[in-house]
């Protein structure tokens, strides 16, 4: 590692930019097969119903319909625990009845229409506290605390420490229930040729889809075969087979078609599995000096109508990792309502907890007289604290290098003031919030397989999705320094099932460490086998020898044989294999700081962003640009969820409001501030070239930064995202009150 | 989006032929940002039917135009919203026109959005835009979903029997300006007041304006303004592209020395009309603009009566009262 890099840190464009923005990449709506029929989902008009009776016979008369499946006839497999492929009880506004092949979109939209279903409406509930109520509408027959009891976890003692503090603070947070708004909405193509089935899918994760499709299906694995050419965005979304992806391979099994599904903009608000919403109650001891002695959370995390993973155990990590306290009580529900179902959605769990526990640590600075990067200084977890439960330390850390190199490109320490300084109508004020997780690490075991032509160009075969945040070219940059070829000779074929290996689904930010670890392990076989050809044509040793710009050289000479001369000589295709799996015991965590300066205009409300500050630990920069991009694609995602984005059901009917990119507000590019990146490379021993993942972090950090800001700017702190001008207006006039 | 049936039509008379023989059932068609959307949602109810007959009138050449006709100012039905902010006659002479068409959606919304599409556009109204909410009042069914439901984006003023607010910019920037409107039909056109174009929930629940079904706003006709005349569109938006006022405010005024003369002032953003604040007109009109700003958006919001949710829109609207009325001072 100690060698020179000579293509690893440099500011690259994209591998595939051209096709992307050409118009010439294929996503899976792109597909066109001979025959192929379309399919459509009729969806529950209600949050809370049973089916009494659905007749399909009109539908079924419609000319050029030719297949319809219900909750009747659908097999009764569950997806993940408690999930129906088609339901005679809709549990949230959207949930799956029925669905249709026909051989266009529009006959399978009115066949839709011509369903004919009475429902028994039944009483329903949104609010995640009224949920845990014994007296509340039952939404699964156990009740709708998911496994009857809390998530705990526990260190030290609570009460000791809370006796040992000079202060205790406790206050009440909630959080919004948010959407990935993937620019390509939910679709594929699923086509039958003899036993064997090809799903061209929009998805993160090709072999996850492999496996839930051959265990749906009850079909060998070999007999799947999963095709990721191109997608537009995951965000968390589209990582696991889905619903949608068995119903359409039921209804080509059924016609002998194939058959596409493509959501529409509404399906995917209302189906996707989102951000989901939570309520909590944090009491925090501190000090007199700001050493943390005590931390209590309380919270509930509203999975929706279906739950199929602990929400509360994802919220977990960030009060038992970001801060150094040797007593701690994490105590969390996991609670079904009458929502769209909840799940992954960038940075799962920890921007839910990260912004009330960045809020409470604001106030209690304040409270403490305390500089708020001070004392996050005096308590973040350090390396030796590592994982605080096992006692085992970071790999790497480099916390305090982004505090403090943020802070100075901020000017912090220069221009902080005490909260509610400025005057005039529009108020200014700066915020800060830090954040240390485990996503970025190598969570899986990595594989990749690196394909050497007789010409000397090479293939990297990887399972790895590129879901838009460069991954393809991470691995080819990789393979490229590894193998010591020039960047463009490589190109790399991914998120094939028939020709790749698993390398994990492209969440958890892990593409880097799992996809590129199994490929720069599979260039250093493939290396070897190159050089051991060339030690016996140049009569040398092989460790005499290095490949530098396509070319064998024994190590300092000038005097290069190209590879395809040296290739000539193999017996037979190079094929480099590579199995990486992080060693038992190693913790893994990737950090950040975030400084944001707002403005607050008092007589609207509206808070504008004016800048932002944002330094992450990325163990090293594989390329620059795509980090960047990273950076501030998801600090721009994170600054929506601090003011704008809010997925609204409404009260009365359990309806959603506003499953459209009008009525639920994205950030744009005209609220974008000027965004500081500060890349900290703390050389991670494990990470490929000492990389970690860099793709979520920056999304959980700018909301309680952001809140943190506008106290500082009017002095009314929010204990709800996101802060909108209502937000705003209402709490300004509570303040006078 | 249903089929139906498309006519392409090159002349108003046509077009107004067709809106004679098929009423209800035809829907004038020009950018479609608005059309299109609704027909994709089919928001459906007892009195609202998706159009089955789309007329297409962005063939016709006497509908795409911008002119000035003896100081005053022609602007045809089909004219687009972007043509309008870049317009050099409309940013010279009527600034607050070029301010208000800037601030609409994003740049292909205005590239393709016009401004009679901009003025008749309907309702955002998340409970009526969802096809879901049926019995909306204003499709014909007998509830108000939003008086007791997720209200913040609505009425605070005038919301009686349906609190929609009317989402238009161009509709407070061209009464601001004193605008009319001018409407044909098979049996000839008329001239209207833009501010008397308008109906509230009592006048018609079921259309925002006087057109009937065999109507069509064919020019928009702005009076010269006095000399001295000054003017501003403040739209307060949540995000500063792609959204809808939460509050805006249209003011025209001129300036003698220090006074305020002849303002008025209209609101976007508040009411299921563009509204009028005689009440501001009034505290602004011959006093020194800047004593008379803070009594002025005082009084603006007398009247008001906010819902649940909406309270803050009372205050916002003071706000971009005060804002703009500073830009003038």
């Amino acid at each position: 590692m100690s060698q020179q890099l000579k293509i690893v840190g440099k500011r690259l464009p994209k591998v595939d930019a051209w096709e992307r923005v050409s118009g010439n990449a294929q996503y899976a709506s792109d597909i066109f097969l001979p025959g192929m029929l379309y399919a459509r989902i009729l969806r529950s008009p209600h949050p809370h119903a049973k089916v009494k009776s659905i007749d399909v016979e009109k539908a079924k008369a419609l000319p050029g319909v030719k297949a319809i499946i219900t909750f009747k006839d659908a097999p009764p497999y569950r997806w993940h625990q408690d999930m129906p492929l088609l339901t005679d009880t809709s549990r949230y506004e959207g949930d799956n009845i029925a669905v249709v092949a026909a051989k266009d979109d529009d006959t399978a939209r009115e066949a839709i229409d011509l369903i004919k279903v009475e429902y028994e409406v039944l009483p329903f509930v949104l609010d995640p506290e009224e949920a845990m109520k014994p007296s509340a509408v039952k939404i699964h027959p156990k009740g709708n605390i998911i496994g009857g009891k809390p998530f705990v976890l526990k260190r030290g003692d609570m009460e000791k420490g809370f006796q040992e503090a000079d202060i205790v603070y406790e206050h009440n947070y909630r959080t919004s229930l948010l959407q990935h708004v993937t620019s390509e909405p939910k679709a594929c193509v699923a086509h039958w040729e003899g036993g064997k089935l090809t799903i061209w899918d929009s998805t993160a994760f090709t072999f996850g889809v492999q496996t839930g499709l051959a265990k749906a299906l009850k079909i060998p694995m070999s007999k799947v075969r999963v095709i990721c050419n191109f997608m537009g965005g995951s965000f968390g979304d589209k990582s696991t087979a889905e619903r949608y992806n068995i119903l359409a391979s039921l209804l080509a099994k059924k016609t002998g078609l194939p058959v596409k599904m493509e959501y529409d903009r509404d399906e995917n608000f209302l189906t996707s599995h989102h951000r989901y919403p939570t309520v909590w109650t944090l009491k925090y001891g501190v000090k007199k000096d700001g050493t943390l002695t005590a931390i209590y959370a309380r919270m509930i995390a509203d999975l929706g109508g279906y739950g199929h993973f602990s929400g509360a155990l994802e919220c977990s990590g960030t009060m038992k990792s970001v801060y150094r306290c040797p007593n701690l009580h994490f105590e969390g529900y996991n609670v079904y309502t009458n929502k769209p179902e909840g799940g992954h959605m960038r940075c799962v769990g920890h921007p839910q907890a990260q912004f009330p526990q960045e809020a409470h640590m604001d106030a209690i600075a304040e409270k403490l007289g305390m500089d708020p990067v001070d004392f996050r200084l005096k308590n973040y977890a350090r390396k030796e604290d590592g994982d605080q439960d096992t006692k085992l330390p970071y790999a790497s850390i480099g916390l305090e290098e982004c505090l403090k190199q943020g802070a100075e490109a901020f000017g912090w320490k220069t221009r902080w003031q005490k909260p509610g300084s400025s005057s005039g109508p529009i108020k200014r004020g700066l915020g800060m919030a830090i954040h240390a997780c485990r996503h970025g690490a190598m969570t899986v075991p990595s594989s990749g397989m690196v394909r050497v032509n007789s010409d000397g160009t090479v293939n990297v075969l990887t399972g790895t999705s590129d879901i838009g945040g460069g991954q393809k070219g991470q691995l080819a940059i990789i393979v490229a320094e590894e193998l010591g070829v020039p960047l463009e000779t490589v190109f790399v074929t991914n998120a094939d099932t028939d020709v790749t290996t698993d390398t994990g689904g492209s969440s958890g930010s892990r593409q880097t460490m799992t996809g590129g670890t199994g490929a720069r392990l599979a260039a250093v076989d493939a290396k070897k086998q190159i050089l051991a050809i060339a030690a016996a044509e140049l009569k040398t040793e092989k460790e005499k020898l290095e490949i530098r710009n396509g070319s064998v050289y024994p190590i300092g000479s000038d005097k290069g044989t190209p590879l395809n001369v040296i290739l000539q000589k193999a017996p037979a295709t190079i094929v480099g294999r590579g199995i990486g799996r992080l060693p038992k015991g190693v913790v893994m965590f990737t950090f950040a700081a975030h400084f944001i300066e707002v403005e607050v205009d008092t007589r609207s409300g509206k808070v504008r962003v004016v800048k932002l500050v944002a330094a992450h630990d990325v163990g090293r920069a594989i390329n620059l640009m795509a980090l960047e991009n990273q950076i501030e694609g998801g600090a721009i995602q994170g600054m929506g969820y601090g003011l704008l984005e809010d997925q609204i059901l409404d009260a009365g009917t359990g309806i959603c409001l506003n499953p459209n990119m009008v009525d639920y507000k994205l950030f744009t590019i005209k609220d974008v501030p000027e965004i500081q990146s500060i890349v900290v490379e703390s050389i991670d021993p494990y990470g490929p070239f000492g990389a970690k993942g860099v793709g979520e972090p920056p999304y959980s950090v700018p909301a309680p930064a952001i809140a943190n800001a506008v106290y500082n700017a009017i002095g009314v702190r929010f204990d709800r995202i996101p802060i909108n001008n209502r937000m705003v207006l209402e709490g300004l006039k509570g303040a006078k009150a | 989006m249903k089929a139906f049936t498309y006519y392409k039509v090159n002349s108003v008379p046509k077009a107004v032929s067709l809106l004679a023989k098929y009423g209800e059932k035809a829907a004038i068609l020009a950018g479609g940002s608005d059309l299109f959307g609704i027909m994709k949602d089919r928001p459906e109810g007892p009195k609202f039917k998706m159009p089955q007959r789309l007329i297409d009138i962005k063939g016709i050449k006497d509908l795409n135009y911008i002119k000035d006709r003896k100081g005053s100012l022609k602007i045809g039905a089909a004219a687009t919203l972007s043509e309008i902010v870049s317009s050099d006659l409309i940013r010279e002479k009527y600034p607050l026109l070029a301010h208000a068409a800037a601030q609409v959606g994003v740049p292909q919304i205005r590239n393709v959005g016009t401004l009679a599409g901009n003025l008749c556009q309907r309702p955002r109204c998340w409970y009526f835009r969802r096809s879901l909410f049926t019995d909306c009042l204003r499709k014909g069914g007998g509830t108000c979903y939003a008086l007791d439901g997720e209200n913040q984006y609505h009425a605070v003023i005038g919301g009686n029997g349906c609190c929609m607010v009317y989402p238009s910019d161009m509709a407070p920037a061209l009464i601001a300006l004193n605008a009319r409107v001018e409407i044909a039909t098979a049996k000839g056109t008329k001239m209207v007041p833009l501010e008397q174009f308008y109906v509230g929930p009592r006048t018609n629940l079921l259309r925002e304006n006087i057109l009937s079904p065999q109507e069509m706003v064919v020019t928009v006709e702005i009076p010269k303004p006095a000399a001295g005349n000054k003017g501003v569109y403040v739209k307060l938006k949540e995000r500063d592209a792609f959204d809808f006022a939460l509050v805006s405010v249209a003011v025209s005024l001129t300036r003698k020395g220090n006074m305020a003369v002849n303002p008025r002032v209209v609101f976007g953003g508040i009411a299921p009309v563009p509204l009028r604040s005689i009440r501001a007109e009034a505290v602004l009109n011959g006093k020194d603009l800047k004593v008379a700003i803070p009594e002025a958006c005082k009084a603006a919001m007398d009247g008001a009566h906010p819902l649940k949710n909406n309270g803050y829109k009372v205050d916002a609207a003071r706000g971009v009262l005060e804002q703009a009325l500073g830009l003038l001072a």
